[in-house]
C-alpha cells in the first residue's frame, strides 16, 4: 500500500514539474567539456564605440560560470561570477563598478548561457520547422529561445519585458565539429552589440 | 541616457587598457636576463644616456612573445606576432596566434582589426588618450623616466637596465600595481616588459630578433 502511494505520488510530482527534464531544450554550451573553459575574442559596440578584448569563461560548478574580461594585449577589467540567482563581483576595473554596467553583463552572459533559466517554468510552443522555449522570469520578463528542424538546434533567442523586446541574439555553429562557434546578441533599446568568436587555444 | 553614459565611459576604460599597453612598448627586444640587480648610483646620467639613444632609434621591427597570467587559469595564456615602430608616432603589433589581432597606431588615429572587424579610434577625442598619447611621446623620447606619471626606480646588472615604473596618475594607479622594464644596455631597447595589475593578474612581453633603423615604409601603418 505505501509503496503504492510513493508510486502515485511520484508519477504526479513528475507531471507537476514544468519543464520536465525530456523538454528542456539544450542551451549551447559556451564551455568545453573537457577543461570547462571557453576562450572568445569579443568584440563590442556601443554608442559610437567598438571595442575589443578576450573573453574567458569558466564553468566553476554545475550553476555558476567564472566570467573574465581582458583587454587583448593589456590588464584584466572585469572578473564575476554568474548563477541563477545573480553575480558576484570578484574585481572590477574601477570605473566598471557601476552597477547598471555589471547587470548588464551579469544579463547578457546569463541569457547567452542559459544560466538564468534554472528552476523557471518552461512553455514550448512547438511548429512544424521550429520550436520555441518560453521561460517564465518573473514580472512579465521573458526569455525564449528557438530551434530549428530537422536538429532542433538553439539558433536564436531573446529576452522580452512585457511586449517589448530588450535583447535578441544568435548562436552560430560550426558544421565540422557542431560545435558553437561564434554568438551575436544585440540590444534593441540602445546602441549595443556583442560578437562573440570562438578561440581555440 | 544615464546608461549611455556608463556605457560610453566603459568603453573609453577598455580602450585606454589596450592603449597604454601599446605605447608603452616602443622600444624593445633582446634576451631576457635573470641575475640581480644593484641600484643605479647616476640616475640623471642614466636618464640622459637613455633619452639620447632612444633619441637615435628611428625605426624598429622586432617579434614579441605575450604570456598573460590569469589568476582564474592554472596556465599562462600564449601568443606571439611582430612588432614594428617608426618616429614619431607609428606602431604596429600584429598578433599571429592564437588568433589574429592587428592593433596600429598612425599618429592621432588607432585601428584595430580583429577576426570580427576593423575599428578605427581617433587619439584626440579623448582625454584619456591624451594623455596615453604623452605617454608614447615620453617613452620615444626616453622622457618617459622623467614622467610625472611614475615614481621611476632604475637598477642594473651587467646586461641590461632594470627599470620600475609606480604608477601615480589616479587611473594609472588603478590599473596596475607596477610596470617593469629590462632595458638592454647594449642598444637600450626593451628586452621585456611586466605589467602587473592590481587584480594580481600579470602580462609579460618579451622581445625578440630586434632590428634597428631599417627602412619601414609608411604603408605598414594602413589596415586594409
Amino acid at each position: 500500500m505505501m509503496r503504492f502511494l510513493l508510486l502515485i505520488s511520484c508519477i504526479i510530482c513528475f507531471y507537476l514539474v514544468p519543464g520536465k527534464l525530456g523538454a528542456q531544450p539544450a542551451i549551447p554550451a559556451l564551455c568545453n567539456t573537457n577543461d570547462s573553459l571557453g576562450m572568445y575574442s569579443i568584440t563590442m559596440e556601443f554608442s559610437k564605440n567598438t571595442l575589443t578584448g578576450l573573453l574567458i569563461l569558466k564553468k566553476t560548478t554545475d550553476s555558476t560560470f567564472r566570467m573574465v574580461l581582458n583587454a587583448e594585449m593589456g590588464p584584466k577589467l572585469l572578473d564575476m561570477e554568474l548563477s541563477a540567482t545573480g553575480y558576484k563581483t570578484i574585481y572590477a576595473f574601477k570605473k566598471l563598478k557601476r552597477k547598471r554596467i555589471l547587470r548588464t553583463f551579469y544579463e547578457d552572459f546569463g541569457a547567452l548561457s542559459g544560466i538564468l533559466i534554472r528552476n523557471r517554468t518552461l512553455s514550448i510552443a512547438s511548429g512544424q520547422s521550429s520550436s520555441v522555449y518560453t521561460y517564465d522570469m518573473g514580472k512579465k520578463k521573458r526569455i525564449m529561445y528557438n530551434s530549428q528542424s530537422p536538429t532542433d538546434k538553439i539558433t536564436s533567442g531573446k529576452v522580452q519585458d512585457g511586449e517589448s523586446v530588450k535583447t535578441i541574439f544568435h548562436y552560430f555553429y560550426d558544421p565540422a565539429t557542431s560545435m558553437i562557434s561564434s554568438m551575436k546578441l544585440e540590444h534593441q533599446h540602445f546602441r549595443m552589440v556583442i560578437l562573440l568568436n570562438k578561440i581555440s587555444l | 541616457m544615464e546608461k549611455r553614459k556608463s556605457v560610453n565611459s566603459f568603453g573609453s576604460i577598455l580602450k585606454s587598457g589596450v592603449l597604454f599597453f601599446m605605447c608603452i612598448n616602443f622600444v624593445c627586444i633582446g634576451s631576457v636576463n635573470a641575475q640581480k640587480y644593484t641600484p643605479v648610483k647616476d640616475v640623471a646620467g642614466f636618464k640622459a644616456l637613455y633619452a639620447s639613444k632612444s633619441n637615435a632609434i628611428n625605426t624598429l621591427r622586432s617579434d614579441f612573445v605575450q604570456e598573460k597570467s590569469i589568476s582564474m587559469l592554472t596556465n599562462k595564456l600564449t601568443s606571439n606576432g611582430s612588432f614594428i615602430f617608426k618616429k614619431a608616432n607609428k606602431l604596429r603589433m600584429e598578433y599571429v596566434k592564437p588568433y589574429p589581432y592587428i592593433f596600429v597606431m598612425n599618429e592621432d588615429q588607432i585601428v584595430i582589426k580583429n577576426d570580427q572587424k576593423k575599428t578605427n579610434v581617433s587619439v584626440s577625442s579623448n582625454k584619456m588618450f591624451k594623455m596615453i598619447s604623452q605617454i608614447t611621446i615620453d617613452c620615444v623620447t626616453g622622457n618617459i623616466l622623467n614622467s610625472k606619471d611614475f615614481t621611476v626606480k632604475v637598477s642594473e646588472n651587467s646586461k641590461v637596465y632594470h627599470l620600475v615604473l609606480i604608477p601615480k596618475q589616479k587611473m594609472l594607479k588603478s590599473l596596475f600595481a607596477e610596470i617593469d622594464l629590462l632595458v638592454a644596455k647594449s642598444d637600450f631597447t626593451v628586452d621585456k616588459l611586466d605589467l602587473k595589475e592590481t587584480s594580481g593578474d600579470c602580462t609579460t612581453l618579451i622581445f625578440s630578433n630586434k632590428i634597428i633603423n631599417t627602412p619601414v615604409h609608411d604603408e605598414v601603418f594602413i589596415v586594409d
